[in-house]
């Protein structure tokens, strides 16, 4: 059993660019946190909760690129790298905190496009950074998709990648902060469920066209496949889901706190998508690639022997594109 | 429908959610040692306050599965809070956010408007915070 855990075996040794690079992120974080505590009280809180969004992000994406080279003491969860976490949590939190410093008077809305212009334009920067010190590479599947436009080692379609990252960690940070700062957010008398499912389509449809090099969708109409083998019958059922989980939570529990009420709209959510993914794995619909099979550690769950891996990977998921939804809602309700 | 019928239904619905939190909680483990291990222990930085925080989450979440599937009775537990309605609720609670932050009233009301509430209930639910001695916490 023991042998699972070779599985962890990526390259940590500390090169002299890796230890540069360790050190600027430290200085650059020490930097952004002793201005940002003197704009927000909470300021920990913050930037927890923009980190646990990445991080998020980051260990179900884990298959999708190699981090290496960063030191061992570097690693929380196979290459997954803190640093690196620590490091974009900076950058998105700068860029939230620059837009709303100098652009006050700007719709919400308008601001979150220029959050992701701004996060496309500085993340882009950073990846260079760090494909070019050889702290990051790319698995051959990622390769395969892109369309072999590189600017300074970086395929051009890391822009897309990085807005949508972006999207959805600022949406979880920007959720979590609504309660970390008790915000008065007006109750819905009248859901608007169109809005909602607006929402939802474009959650779930910009993350699956993202790890879309992660899984294959096999063995489905051929008319229903929309993007590359992005179906619409398998899309379509995870936003019905998710959409109907929020709108049975928003229904209900109207009186509960954001936070009860995000734990209810993951569970609810949650708890059909995982039979939903046992189900198409079983039966062939969907296969995973080999970068992703082989970051497998080989544990399986309980009842189901589903990898453990895509057992936490789907509620990490659920989390991410709940939180886009319903902070999207939230926004364009209270305007703020 | 009886009392009992209700609670066989809501046991019913509430048990994908519980075997999801049961197969997700147990999925951890493994990932937990594969991230100590891996680490040769700075994964313990995340892992220990994931498992207290997941730890909290599943006790509270196993408190309000009993309480819906009716394995507690209201009264073991909300003896001391108000019985309000949830819109009744939901109104106080942005009530008392909108004073905390330093709005008017007259705003708070102008935006319940906006989205749709009756004046029947904002009038009811600004009675009700004008007659709370203490206010209760709107985060609890």
């Amino acid at each position: 059993m023991w042998q699972k855990l070779l599985v962890c075996d990526v390259d940590k040794t500390l090169t002299a660019s890796a230890l540069g690079f360790d050190i600027f992120v430290f200085i650059a974080a020490g930097i952004f946190l002793f201005l940002y505590s003197k704009r927000e009280k909470k300021y920990l809180a913050h930037l927890g909760t923009m980190m646990l969004g990445v991080l998020i992000f980051e260990i179900f994406t884990a298959p999708m690129w190699h981090n290496i080279h960063f030191g061992r003491f570097a690693y929380i969860y196979l290459d997954v790298s803190w640093i690196l976490t620590l490091g974009w949590a900076v950058l998105l939190l700068s860029v939230v905190t620059l837009v709303d410093m100098y652009l006050p008077k700007l719709p919400v809305y308008w601001r979150f496009i220029c959050y992701l212009a701004g996060m496309s334009i500085l993340g882009f920067i950073a990846e260079i950074s760090v494909v070019n010190l050889g702290l990051r590479t790319y698995s051959p599947e990622i390769l395969n998709t892109v369309v072999g436009t590189y600017l300074w080692g970086v395929p051009i379609e890391a822009f897309y990648y990085i807005a949508v990252m972006s999207a959805l960690v600022i949406s979880f940070h920007k959720y979590l902060a609504y309660a970390i700062n008790e915000t008065a957010l007006i109750p819905e008398r009248r859901k608007n469920h169109l809005r909602s499912f607006i929402a939802t389509i474009i959650g779930v449809f910009l993350f699956e066209l993202m790890v879309e090099p992660m899984i294959s969708n096999n063995n489905f109409p051929s008319w229903s496949y929309l993007y590359d083998d992005i179906t619409l019958i398998l899309t379509g059922m995870w936003i019905f889901l998710i959409w109907l989980g929020i709108s049975i939570v928003d229904h209900f529990f109207l009186h509960w706190n954001l936070i009860k009420k995000f734990i209810a709209y993951f569970l609810i959510a949650g708890a059909f998508a995982l039979p939903m993914e046992y189900f198409l794995i079983l039966n062939g619909f969907q296969v995973y690639s080999e970068s992703v099979m082989n970051n497998f550690t080989g544990f399986v769950t309980p009842f189901i022997n589903l990898p453990v891996e895509i057992a936490f990977a789907v509620p990490l998921y659920m989390s991410l594109v709940i939180a886009f939804i319903k902070y999207w809602e939230l926004m364009l309700v209270n305007k703020r | 429908m009886t009392s009992q019928n209700k609670k066989i239904i809501s046991q019913i619905l509430l048990a994908p959610v519980v075997l999801a939190e049961i197969v997700t909680g147990l999925a951890l483990v493994p990932m937990a040692l594969v991230s100590i291990v891996c680490t040769g222990g700075v994964g313990l930085v995340v892992v220990i306050p994931l498992a207290l925080v997941l730890f909290g989450v599943v006790k509270y979440v196993n408190k309000g599965i009993k309480r819906f599937g009716g394995l507690i009775k209201p009264e073991d537990d909300t003896a001391n809070k108000h019985t309000w309605t949830k819109t009744e609720q939901s109104l106080v609670n942005y009530f008392i956010k909108s004073q905390k932050e330093g709005s008017s009233d007259e705003t708070a009301i102008a935006h319940l408007k906006e989205n749709g509430w009756t004046d029947a209930d904002i009038q009811n639910a600004r009675r009700i915070v004008d007659t709370l001695p203490n206010p209760p916490d709107p985060t609890k």
